[in-house]
């Protein structure tokens, strides 16, 4: 009994005394972040009701047969999570040469967590931030995205889900023309272009479309706030409060509008940014493996000019490393 | 009197717990076997390879400090390096350590902790080109299953490509090796193992002494996540799991073999196709020519860094 109660005096010792073992001697201090937070999906489940919902699918020409997929993806909601954009596979095989055209060309590996939303370096995406921005809305500048996974599901122009499901988009862009700008910048031949994509088409499905999950991580640096770098580049349309304002939990939940994310070269087409963008389909990882593979090939047997490719990738690397927003 | 007789139950059942649990079994009781197989699957994967899981949970005994999981392009990147130091630098390297990376990398510039702190808090470095540096390890072997952040079930299951292998081929040039050996190499681990082979990295450190000054516990892109070792999540079962570990890669530390450091691998592999392939990768690399006089000056800067007289 002695022996039992000075074991657990010891346990008691060593965990009353268990302040940690600090490992930096210079860390700075890092104020506490708060912000009340639910998943914006749950909250818009729980605002308008499966019943409706599905209804609200069905009159735009769809229906729930996504859901367990939805429901999955939408788990992932965490507190830095911004929105969801749907889109077709062709957007995805544009975004997927330009990521291969970069590690094999340009030498520059991507992660894997992160995907080109427009082409990046274009002198066009030069707005660092929405107050240089000037007023009006052209879509070129922006993403558009809901805030919930069935964000808007009676408009199948602003829904992300109806988008997924008819492997469509709200813009009309022909990206074998969107991309030249690329080729031409690495004087790759562009004739080569409407061939890669006919090798995507052909590998991959075109059932469904692509959805993408896209996050601010700014907090992981644990001096910044959350959403930092969401407050400079997203506008929360039909609200003028900050973007973090707006996905707060306590905000009224129905999320009728769009959020808008403006496309520049040093913060959303930025892969060194805080920005995360999941991307998702319903294609097996083999096919999808498969397909990247012999992208991968097609491209590394392109001929490019040396010094272009070098001098793109210092273009990059200096608006990429220039974090000043 | 109350209050400590409460308290002494309360540490009594803390320490029984700790002493019952290992990291991993801790997390699948905090989150579900459930939960964790509807979140994988979201990512392709499946719990397949459940028996190589178990297997490895079994073995999260003292010392046990986390995983690491990628393809078998991982084993083979290994397993060339202890070949080039068995071989060609005739240094034997003991059975249960293995290389996490090559020693002396000069792109590889952060040796201390200390200068991960100065790089992202002082000298405001870009996190990606940080973490090039590291490797990223998990106390659980399902951690981030549901969230953003290295998890070693996934990276395993989905036969993930190893997060450098940039040193090999520095390696290899710097010994005047030819580095088309390294294809050849990746080509005989494809030949026996095949194409979605994998491998389950699982690190030991007794004493904790070693991990803690070269491990911090961090976001997934690198920023470290709070001023505490990372022994203190593996003692003290409260704290929960940090989002990630990075492992500092430096000759003093990780990458000493001299260290206290062991390392179990896993993978689905017959023992005696293994056998065949180790056989032939050693062929290989005996017959493989290189540079004496680079060589050995590679040698004398390991043995000062080892600090082996």
């Amino acid at each position: 009994m002695i022996k039992a109660y000075a074991i657990s005096l010891l346990c008691c010792i060593s965990l009353i005394g268990a302040e940690g073992k600090e490992i930096f001697s210079l860390y700075p201090e890092c104020p506490k972040h708060e912000m009340p937070y639910r998943s914006p999906s749950a909250r818009y489940i729980d605002t308008y009701g499966w019943e409706s919902i599905s209804q609200g699918l069905k009159n735009i020409g769809t229906n729930m047969i996504h859901r367990t997929t939805f429901d999955r993806i939408s788990h992932r909601e965490e507190i830095g999570f911004i929105g969801y954009h749907g889109s077709t596979q062709e957007f995805r095989i544009f975004q997927d040469l330009i990521r291969v055209i970069l590690e094999e060309i340009v030498d520059l590996p991507i992660r894997e967590d992160f995907h080109f939303l427009r082409l990046p370096g274009h002198p066009a995406f030069f707005y660092k931030n929405l107050s240089e921005y000037p007023k009006g809305y052209d879509p070129t500048f922006f993403l558009c995205m809901n805030y919930a996974i069935y964000g808007n599901h009676t408009n199948p122009f602003s829904s992300s889900y109806y988008y997924f499901a008819v492997n469509g988009s709200s813009q009309r862009v022909i990206y074998e023309k969107e991309i030249q700008w690329i080729f031409e910048t690495l004087e790759i031949e562009t004739d080569i272009i409407p061939a890669l994509f006919a090798l995507g088409r052909s590998l991959i499905g075109h059932e469904n479309g692509v959805i993408y999950q896209i996050f601010d991580m700014s907090h992981y640096d644990p001096r910044q706030p959350y959403y930092a770098l969401a407050d400079t580049q997203c506008i929360s349309w039909g609200y003028s409060t900050l973007f973090s304002k707006v996905v707060e939990g306590v905000h009224p939940t129905p999320f009728p509008n769009q959020i808008r994310m403006l496309m520049n070269n040093h913060a959303t087409l930025n892969p060194y940014s805080s920005l995360i963008i999941k991307r998702f389909d319903k294609y097996p990882a083999e096919t999808i493996s498969s397909y990247m593979q012999q992208l991968r090939e097609a491209i590394r047997s392109l001929n490019f000019s040396v010094e272009k490719a070098t001098a793109y990738r210092s273009h990059l690397l200096q608006l990429w490393e220039n974090d000043e927003l | 009197m109350n209050y400590k007789f409460i308290l002494c139950v309360f540490c009594l059942f803390s320490s029984y717990l700790m002493a019952e649990e290992s990291p991993t079994e801790r997390y699948v009781s905090q989150h579900t076997m459930t939960d964790i197989k509807y979140n994988l699957r979201l990512e392709n994967v499946t719990l397949d390879h459940k028996p190589i899981f178990d297997k490895a949970i079994s073995q999260e005994t003292a010392g046990f400090v986390g995983y690491y999981a990628a393809s078998g392009k991982f084993r083979v990147y290994q397993d060339l390096i202890r070949l080039i130091f068995e071989e060609i630098l005739d240094c034997p390297i003991r059975e249960d350590f293995h290389f996490l990376a090559v020693p002396l990398y000069p792109q590889r510039t952060i040796k201390t902790l200390e200068e991960i702190s100065q790089a992202f808090f002082y000298q405001k470095a870009h996190p990606q080109k940080v973490i090039e540096q590291f490797i990223p390890m998990h106390l659980s072997l399902y951690g981030n299953h549901n969230q953003i952040g290295f998890c070693p079930a996934k990276d395993f299951s989905l036969a993930a490509e190893p997060t450098h292998l940039a040193d090999l081929y520095w390696f290899f040039e710097t010994l005047e090796i030819d580095p088309a050996l390294i294809e050849e190499a990746m080509e005989i681990g494809q030949n026996y193992f095949g194409v979605d082979h994998r491998i389950l990295v699982q690190l030991f450190d007794p004493s904790y002494e070693l991990m803690d000054q070269n491990s911090y516990p961090a976001s997934p892109n690198g920023f470290p996540y709070v001023n505490q070792a990372v022994s203190d999540y593996l003692l003290k079962s409260t704290l929960g799991f940090p989002p990630q570990i990075y492992l500092l890669l430096h000759e003093n530390g990780l990458l000493n073999p001299a260290s206290t450091l062991a390392i179990k691998r896993y993978a689905k592999i017959q023992p005696t196709k293994l056998k065949n392939y180790e056989q032939e990768l050693r062929i290989l690399i005996k017959a493989a020519s290189y540079n004496h006089l680079e060589k050995d000056l590679y040698k004398e800067q390991l043995m000062q860094a080892w600090e082996i007289s």
